[in-house]
């Protein structure tokens, strides 16, 4: 018996080895958990870390299983691609879940691993965990709204109408929606009424309001702005306007087509030649419309020309190589830079100084700003870039947002100075690190945003 | 622009170019790396001569970038949205998990057709007569767009911004109570009891200063000034640090003239 001994070791070894082989190793380190976002329905999302036998050919990808307890019974509900490492199961039910997930080689299947834990799907028609957000995006823009429906009104009737309405829709939202986690969670029970009292707070503000005209402080970029348009008259030569290279979705981009309306509506009257070079091709349309529009209020249709506002590159230093060539060639008296902006910045501001322009600048980008502010004649920093459209246009409804805006500030301020006088008084007398968590976690429970 | 010394220097710099190439392939270097090398170097100093005046050559690198821009960008619409976010989805309804509207992935999968017909519209700007329907597609984008910023805004710039800034003054208490292993950030806590209240004065400062309704005067008017102080203190240290970025991009680029092309530099 001896002597087969090895021959017998030999065949298991071999059986052995050809096991390895056929069956691929499992996945790794699965996980359950309910789906955030289902509008209303019972997802969990099931998620693992692959396999390594995802790398040799013949791997299909994984089969799922799910099963009411941890040893099963299991049932096989679908075969997945092995990317991305995710399964929504939309069918889990109402009941707590178990997955088991197994990789397919050539055929093969590996052992199942299973969910360290169950997973309980409850319907959820919103992120949950950005409830903070939407309480802040409502509180701001209540704010401005506000502030631009009762511009130049004595009784802000429509306004009261409005926050009735909304404090009414929002109410029945609470109540139609399942909201559970929020009302189960402690203090953040208190953050679901908050959005209640936003239409109070802005219905109080106009109440605070002078009946006279907004007052607004003089921004010297700003008042430049005609003087800039007027030497471009007074010297025969043309006018650039650089809408930033960024898509029409960004805040600097919306901002700048405000500023390009008035001013192509100025180079109109003044009977100036307005350039317009574009880097992305939506911008570039509504650009179009913006100055044919503007050429048409001022009473100069005939004027537009569709040649001087063009589409260039949507390639950053092809459009920086375009523009500068333009400024050397057209000599134009006076640019404007406003939008977004890259690293571009400096290679136009620097451009345009040289050719002896008068240059107006204006951005969002704090890395880009310093290129501006030492290039350009007159910067518009920041903020001051979104205000200038409220500034230019004269409009009170405009002017009423930049009010709503600078309550917006003066709530940040006051949200940082009760946070800050808080903690630095309570802190002198306890040690922080004995607090509760919910104090020290109160930052993030209130202007984090979760998933 | 003619001159015979401008013309002088333009043959000057196409025999120059000519030779150059010849010289790369003459001296062991095969013909495809060294005509790509050649082209990067070439366009290198004819981008760089702009920094002397506008010139011929200038301008022919100008209208390559801008054509190759063109049309690179033209067949990475194609192949990188076109396909893989509308045909694969409508027509091959390859479509990944949670892509699903109002819960059901097949909704998702007919929608994509709104920004289909949207995209479409857009096109009507070709044909003066129906050039104004491609307004509703400016509008649904700017709609959507600002719709979409909003929210995105506020938690940006400024609800993580104000919670930074009331974070700080806690991890500074707890620190001031001996738990700097709780916070490593603090370890030098003297220097932060400067840094701590400058941080917080600065940045309400700051932000005193972009009130467009209020009058800088007064107390009001000095914190405004010491906000923009502030302002320009951080513009002054950011234009530092890109400089010396852009300083290096540069240095990198004559290495790549030096050692890739000319071969005068060991690699």
């Amino acid at each position: 018996m001896s002597r087969y001994l090895p021959a017998l070791f030999l065949v298991l070894l071999l059986a052995g080895s050809a096991t390895a082989q056929g069956a691929p190793a499992p996945p790794q380190e699965v996980t359950v958990e309910d789906y955030g976002y289902d509008w209303g329905g019972t997802t969990l999302q099931v998620e693992w870390r692959g396999s390594p036998a995802e790398q040799e050919e013949g791997f299909t990808g994984y089969r799922i299983y799910r099963g009411d307890t941890a040893e099963g019974p299991w049932e096989a509900i679908a075969d997945v691609a092995p990317k991305p490492a995710l399964f929504l199961d939309t069918e889990a039910g109402t009941e707590a879940r178990f997955y088991r997930i197994s990789a397919l080689l050539n055929g093969q299947e590996s052992d199942g691993i299973v969910t360290s834990g169950s997973a309980l799907a409850t319907p959820n028609r919103f992120k949950t965990g950005r409830f903070n957000s939407v309480i802040f995006v409502f509180l701001f823009t209540s704010l401005i709204l506000g502030w631009i429906w009762t511009a130049g009104r004595k009784i802000p009737g429509g306004f009261l109408l409005g926050y009735i309405g909304y404090g009414a829709v929002f109410t029945g939202v609470l109540l139609f929606t399942d909201l559970t986690p929020i009302w189960d969670s402690g203090a953040s029970v208190l953050l679901a009424f908050i959005p209640l009292l936003i239409p109070f707070i802005a219905l109080l503000i106009p109440l605070f309001k002078s009946r006279g005209d907004i007052y607004v402080r003089p921004i010297p970029a700003i008042q430049a702005v005609e003087e800039a348009i007027g030497r471009a008259t007074e010297m025969g030569k043309p006018i650039l306007f650089v809408p930033g290279i960024s898509t029409i979705e960004d805040v600097a981009t919306l901002a700048a087509l405000n500023i390009l309306s008035p001013v192509a509506e100025k180079a109109a009257q003044y009977d100036s030649k307005l350039i317009v070079p574009n880097y992305d091709p939506i911008v570039f349309t509504v650009t179009q419309e913006v100055v044919k529009e503007a050429y048409l209020k001022a009473g100069r249709p005939d004027a537009y020309s569709d040649d001087n506002v063009f589409y260039l590159s949507a390639r950053q230093f092809a459009y920086a190589a375009a523009v500068n060539g333009m400024m050397v060639r057209e000599k134009p008296a006076t640019n404007f830079f406003l939008g977004m902006f890259y690293a571009e910045s400096l290679l136009l501001a620097e451009t345009g100084n040289m050719t002896g322009a008068i240059q107006i600048a204006g951005t969002d980008a704090v890395t880009q700003l310093p290129f501006f502010i030492v290039a350009c004649d007159y910067t518009l920093i920041g903020e001051e870039l979104y205000a200038a459209g409220a500034y230019m246009g004269g409009d009170p409804k405009l002017t009423g947002g930049l009010k709503g805006q600078d309550w917006n500030k003066a709530l940040g301020i006051i949200c940082i100075l009760v946070l800050t006088g808080w903690f630095v008084f309570y802190g002198v007398f306890t040690d922080p690190a004995g607090w509760s968590n919910w104090i020290r976690e109160l930052p993030s429970t209130l202007f984090e945003v979760g998933k | 622009m003619k001159s015979p010394l401008n013309m002088g220097i333009g043959v000057g710099v196409v025999i120059l170019m000519v030779a150059s190439f010849f010289y790369k392939v003459s001296f062991g270097g095969e013909f495809i790396p060294s005509f790509g090398l050649w082209v990067a170097a070439w366009m290198t100093l004819i981008i760089l001569s702009f920094l002397y005046k506008d010139n011929p050559f200038y301008k022919a690198a100008e209208h390559i970038m801008v054509g190759l821009a063109m049309a690179y960008f033209a067949i990475y619409y194609i192949f990188q949205v076109l396909e893989p976010r509308f045909y694969n989805r409508l027509v091959l309804n390859e479509l990944q998990p949670g892509e699903q509207l109002f819960g059901s992935p097949e909704v998702f999968r007919w929608a994509l057709i709104i920004p289909a017909i949207l995209g479409c519209l857009m096109l009507t700007r070709i044909f003066p007569k129906v050039a104004w329907m491609s307004r509703w597609s400016i509008a649904a984008t700017i709609g959507l767009g600002s719709g979409l910023a909003i929210p995105v805004t506020i938690q940006a710039n400024i609800t993580t911004q104000i919670r930074a800034a009331s974070q700080l003054p806690l991890d500074y208490m707890t620190a001031l109570h001996g738990n700097a292993e709780v916070m490593p950030g603090f370890t030098n806590v003297h220097l932060w009891q400067i840094g701590v209240p400058l941080l917080m004065i600065g940045t309400i400062c700051g932000l005193m200063y972009f009130f467009f309704s209020v009058p800088h005067r007064g107390v009001f008017g000095y914190a405004a000034t010491f906000g923009i102080w502030i302002l320009m203190i951080g513009f002054g240290a950011s234009f530092g640090y890109t400089v010396m970025a852009r300083l290096s991009l540069f240095i990198g680029r004559v290495l790549f003239l030096l050692k890739d092309w000319l071969d005068w530099l060991p690699t």
